[in-house]
C-alpha cells in the first residue's frame, strides 16, 4: 500500500525534450513546478494526464497504478480520476458556458438534467451564475478561465493539473482570478499540480515549489528554501537574487576569471554556491572606505524601477544586481554607463556547497 | 489594405495583362451566355414536360442523393484515418483517394467495369454469391457517381481533421470522454462546416457525371439515364430544347454551390 495522493516517476523522450522527474503530491497538498519555457513542465502534466505515454516510470493515485512503463498497465485518459486546466483554456468553442462544465458529467453518464443542475452550481461557484448560456467566444479571457476551472472542478477529479492557468490573463484580471482560483483550490480535497513560470503565482497558490530545468528537478522546496539556497542561475533569477558559482578556500570563493569574494561562514573547500541578495549590495560615486570586505568597481548596465524601490543590473568583473530606494538611484544618479563602486559585506554573503 | 496600396502606387498599368485577362474571362464567360441565349425561356414548361426531362431530373436527384451518403459513409472514415492515425502506406492510400480526381472519368467507367462488372475481378463473386449485379443499373449509377465524388469529400474532410485543434480533443478525454464521444461531440461539430463543404463539392461533382456513368452503367431512361446522360440523348436526338433546359438546371445548381460555399463554408477554410 503506497501513500495517498500522487506518486509519480515520469521519464519520456519527445524530441528535444528529455523528462525525467519524480513527483509526489498529498492529498489537499497543491505543488508548483516552476522552469523555464521548454523545461517539459506542460509535457510533464500531459504525461500524469495520460496524453503522453511514459517510456519508462509509473503513475500512481492514491495506490491505483495507472501507468507503469513500458511493461505494465495503461489507463487511458478518460478513465483517469485526473482532471486539467489548460493554458488557453480550451473551452469548447461550440458549445455554451453551462455545457462546457456539464461535458464531463455527460460523458460519465450522467442524465442531462442532472449534468445541467450541477454544471449550474459549478457556474455559480466560480461567479459565473447568469453567463451559462454565453459561448466561449463571448466570454472575457477571466470569464473563460473561470468556466475553464469550473469544468475541470465540476468531475470531481482526485488530482487537478493545471497547466499555467493564468498566463493568458491580464494583469488585472489575473489578480482576480488568482484569488478566485487560490479559494477553489483550497475547497479541493485531492491534489494538485500547478505548472507555471511566476513565482507570485507559485507563491500564492502552491505550498511546495518544484522547479524544473531541460526536463530535470534542479530543485524543490518552499519559497524560502529557493530564495536562501537557490541551486541554478534560473532558480536565482527567478526568486530574484544574485548567485554565484566558485571554488571555496579558506575564507574565500573563487569564481570565474579574477573574481573572488570574501565570506564569513564557514565552509568545506571545494565548488560552492554563493548567494547575495541584491538589498545587501551597496552601491558608491567613489571608492567606498569601511569595512566591508567584498569592494569591486563596476558600471550601470541598467535601472528598472519597481515602486519605490529599482533593481540596480551592474557590470564588469562581477555582474551583480543591487536593489536600492528610488532616492538612491535620484541621489546618485544612476542611469545606464554610470561607473559604480560595488561594496558587499562578507557577512552578506551565504556560502553552501553546490 | 493592400489592394488598394497597389492601386495607388505610381506604376502604369500593366495593359497588356489586362487585355489577356479579359480574353480569358471572355473565353469562360461565353459559353455560358450561349446557353442562357439560347434558352426557350417562353416555352420552358413545355421543354421540362418533354419525355426524359423529368425522369433524368428524378433520377439525378435519387441517384446523386445516394452516391453522395456512399461518399460520407465510407469517405469520412477514411479521410480522419488519413488525418490522424500514423500507418505505414498512409502517402499511397491518399494518393489512391485523389485517382478519380485525375482520371478521365470514361476510364473509371471501364476500371469500375473490369471490377465490378458480372465479369469482372469482384463482381462475378457479388453475382455468383449474392445475385447482386451493378453493372447497367440504377445501383451502378450510385457507384459510379460515388467513386468519381469520393476524393471530393476526403480531400476537405481531411484537411478539417488535419486542421482540428486536437488540443480540444485532448481536454475532452480528461473529462471522461472516450474515442467515438470525442469524435461525435467535439470533433464532429468543430470540423462541421468543412465536412457540409466537403459534401456539397461531392453531390455538385455526383450530379455532374457524365463519363464513368454511360461506360458502367450505360444510358437506360428511367434506370441510368441521369440528367447529363439525357443532356447527350436530347441532343443526339435533335431536341435543342430539352438539352438546353437540362443543361440550365445543372449550370444553376453549379452556381448555387459556388455561392454558398463562398459565403458560408469556404471562408473559414481560406483563412
Amino acid at each position: 500500500m503506497t501513500a495517498p495522493g500522487l506518486e509519480a516517476e515520469v521519464e519520456l523522450t519527445l524530441g528535444p525534450l528529455v523528462l525525467a522527474v519524480g513527483l509526489s503530491v498529498a492529498p489537499g497538498e497543491t505543488v508548483a513546478v516552476l522552469g523555464p519555457n521548454g523545461a517539459g513542465k506542460t509535457t510533464l502534466l500531459r504525461a500524469l494526464a495520460g496524453l503522453v505515454a511514459l517510456d519508462r516510470g509509473r503513475v500512481v493515485l492514491d495506490g491505483e497504478v495507472l501507468e507503469a512503463a513500458p511493461a505494465g498497465p495503461w489507463v487511458p485518459p478518460e478513465r483517469r480520476p485526473v482532471a486539467m486546466v489548460f493554458q488557453n483554456h480550451l473551452l469548447f468553442p461550440h458549445l455554451s458556458a453551462l455545457a462546457n462544465v456539464a461535458f464531463g458529467l455527460r460523458a460519465g453518464g450522467m442524465r442531462r438534467a442532472e449534468a445541467d443542475r450541477r454544471a449550474r452550481q459549478w457556474l455559480d461557484g466560480v461567479g459565473l451564475a447568469d453567463r451559462g448560456t454565453a459561448r466561449p467566444a463571448q466570454l472575457s479571457g477571466g470569464e473563460a478561465q473561470r468556466v475553464a476551472l469550473a469544468r475541470a472542478l465540476a468531475v470531481e477529479a482526485r488530482l487537478l493539473l493545471l497547466d499555467e492557468p493564468l498566463a493568458a490573463l491580464d494583469a488585472t484580471t489575473r489578480a482576480a482570478t488568482r484569488r478566485n482560483l487560490r479559494r477553489h483550490l483550497a475547497g479541493y480535497r485531492g491534489a494538485r499540480v500547478l505548472v507555471t513560470h511566476d513565482p507570485v503565482e507559485a507563491m500564492v497558490l502552491a505550498d511546495r515549489l518544484v522547479v524544473l530545468e531541460a526536463g530535470r528537478v534542479v530543485q524543490e522546496g518552499s519559497l524560502a528554501d529557493l530564495t536562501g539556497r537557490p541551486r541554478s542561475p534560473y532558480v536565482a533569477d527567478l526568486v530574484g537574487v544574485n548567485l554565484f558559482r566558485g571554488r571555496a578556500q579558506g575564507d574565500r570563493v573563487a569564481l570565474a576569471g579574477p573574481a573572488e569574494l570574501v565570506v564569513a561562514s564557514a565552509v568545506a573547500d571545494g565548488p560552492v554556491l554563493a548567494v547575495v541578495h541584491p538589498r545587501s549590495v551597496a552601491l558608491y560615486r567613489s571608492a567606498p572606505e569601511g569595512s566591508a570586505r567584498n569592494v569591486w568597481a563596476g558600471r550601470v548596465e541598467g535601472v528598472d524601477p519597481e515602486g519605490a524601490r529599482a533593481r540596480v543590473r551592474v557590470g564588469g568583473c562581477l555582474p551583480i544586481v543591487a536593489e536600492v530606494t528610488a532616492a538612491a538611484v535620484a541621489d546618485l544618479g544612476l542611469a545606464e554607463g554610470t561607473p559604480v563602486w560595488v561594496s558587499v559585506k562578507a557577512t552578506e554573503v551565504d556560502v553552501y556547497a553546490e | 489594405m493592400k489592394g488598394r496600396d497597389r492601386d495607388r502606387s505610381p506604376r502604369r498599368r500593366p495593359v497588356l495583362a489586362l487585355a489577356a485577362a479579359a480574353v480569358g474571362a471572355g473565353f469562360l464567360a461565353l459559353p455560358l451566355a450561349g446557353l442562357v441565349w439560347r434558352a426557350p425561356w417562353s416555352g420552358l414548361a413545355r421543354a421540362v414536360a418533354e419525355p426524359g426531362v423529368g425522369t433524368a431530373l428524378r433520377l439525378s436527384l435519387v441517384t446523386s442523393a445516394a452516391a453522395v451518403a456512399v461518399t460520407v459513409v465510407l469517405g469520412v472514415p477514411l479521410a480522419w484515418v488519413l488525418a490522424r492515425v500514423q500507418l505505414p502506406g498512409r502517402r499511397v492510400v491518399r494518393a489512391l483517394a485523389l485517382v478519380p480526381l485525375v482520371l478521365p472519368p470514361v476510364v473509371g467507367g471501364v476500371a469500375l467495369l473490369l471490377a465490378l462488372g458480372r465479369r469482372g475481378l469482384v463482381g462475378q463473386w457479388l453475382d455468383q454469391w449474392f445475385g447482386v449485379r451493378l453493372a447497367f443499373t440504377t445501383a451502378g449509377a450510385v457507384v459510379a457517381q460515388a467513386f468519381v465524388a469520393l476524393p471530393f469529400m476526403v480531400l476537405t474532410a481531411e484537411a478539417a481533421f488535419r486542421n482540428a485543434d486536437t488540443r480540444l480533443e485532448d481536454a475532452a478525454r480528461t473529462l471522461g470522454a472516450a474515442g467515438w464521444t470525442v469524435f461525435r461531440r467535439v470533433t464532429l461539430p468543430l470540423t462541421a462546416p468543412a465536412l457540409i463543404a466537403g459534401t456539397v463539392l461531392a453531390w455538385a461533382r455526383a450530379l455532374g457525371e457524365f463519363g464513368a456513368t454511360i461506360t458502367f452503367a450505360g444510358s437506360t431512361p428511367g434506370r441510368t439515364t441521369t440528367v447529363p446522360l439525357e443532356v447527350y440523348v436530347q441532343l443526339e436526338a435533335g431536341r435543342l430544347d430539352g438539352a438546353v433546359v437540362l443543361s440550365l438546371v445543372l449550370l444553376a445548381v453549379s452556381v448555387a454551390v459556388l455561392v454558398l460555399l463562398r459565403d458560408h463554408w469556404l471562408g473559414p477554410l481560406r483563412g
